[in-house]
């Protein structure tokens, strides 16, 4: 207990027990979900509509777990350089995530005619451009919190986009319909594997007073 | 006998500092350490120590000056919040480095 690795071992072991209740990963799927539903079943123009309803996940995942995760594990305040830490890592995979998103919809939805070979590729290949997008940010958001089920997700992500990508027959142009498909069955695995561990977690603590 | 042998031989062994040094109150310490604050329950389940056990280190740290203790209530149910103070982060410190010249 003495050595800096084992202090950095305990910090980590602090931020995996944090996250043990299973809200992260289903305020993940239900993030999927939702824009797998809109893709599918809504015009792409009500994008931002979802934008907001997944802006407002936050505040639902905070009150989750001052009411459940709280009362049962007990709460901790991580140190301020921690918190800080946590927060700049944040911002960069939202930016990495923003600007990838934002480039590959910029380039997918292009004119294929005449583009360069890469966007061709892109869009030949767009299924599995977004599968690989999503499993790298899935990855990155596992190495972030120390939580090494995320990696499950992550490959669970390239198995289903590739599977989608291979039984679907995408077009070789961007199609939110088409996208949509593999984010709604990625949506729907990780909210059941969260509510699982949801379920585990609420069994392994009872609600337990000081 | 042996031990003020030992200490004469080994006088960094003087400089541990017993409350500390202690099992269960090293990995409350350590536990403290890596945080801001946390609360009773989150110590039980991260240490395994009952609630008798864990309140009885604690009277003990708290005496000594190394941790702070905030008692309140959330929705209704009592809440006891630990955090180590500027004493009990040098102490730990200085535990860890003379247990690192122990060993060197």
């Amino acid at each position: 207990l003495v050595e800096k690795n084992d202090l950095q071992d305990i910090e980590h072991k602090t931020l995996r027990f944090y996250y043990e209740d299973g809200l992260l990963d289903v305020f993940i799927g239900g993030f999927f979900l939702l824009y797998g539903l809109c893709f599918i079943f809504i015009e792409p123009k009500y994008g931002p509509l979802a934008g907001f309803i997944v802006g407002l996940g936050p505040l639902f995942y905070n009150k989750a777990k001052e009411s459940l995760t709280y009362p049962r594990q007990g709460y901790v305040k991580l140190k301020k350089e921690t918190r800080h830490r946590l927060m700049v890592n944040q911002i960069l995979l939202l930016t990495f995530a923003g600007f990838i998103t934002l480039h590959g919809l910029f380039y997918m939805m292009g004119d294929p005619i005449n583009a360069p070979p890469l966007i061709l590729f892109l869009n030949r290949y767009n299924l599995l451009f977004v599968g690989c997008v999503i499993a790298t940010l899935l990855y990155a958001i596992g190495r972030i919190y120390h939580v090494n089920r995320i990696y499950r997700y992550s490959i669970i992500s390239l198995l289903v986009f590739s599977a989608c990508y291979l039984y679907l027959n995408p077009p070789t142009i961007f199609s939110t319909k088409i996208t949509g498909i593999p984010l709604l069955i990625n949506g729907i695995i990780i909210t059941f594997m969260g509510t699982r561990q949801l379920q585990g977690f609420i069994n392994k603590y009872p609600r337990r007073d000081q | 006998m042996s031990i003020e042998l030992s200490q004469l031989e080994y006088p960094l062994f003087s400089e541990i500092d017993k409350l500390i040094h202690e099992p269960a109150r090293l990995l409350i310490m350590a536990y403290l350490y890596v945080v801001e604050s946390a609360d009773f329950l989150y110590l039980m389940n991260q240490t395994g120590l009952s609630f008798g056990n864990l309140s009885g280190h604690m009277s003990k740290l708290e005496d000594a000056g190394y941790i702070k203790i905030e008692k309140s209530f959330i929705d209704n149910r009592p809440n006891t919040r630990l955090s180590l103070t500027d004493a009990g982060r040098k102490a730990f410190n200085e535990y860890r480095n003379t247990m690192k010249d122990i060993y060197k």
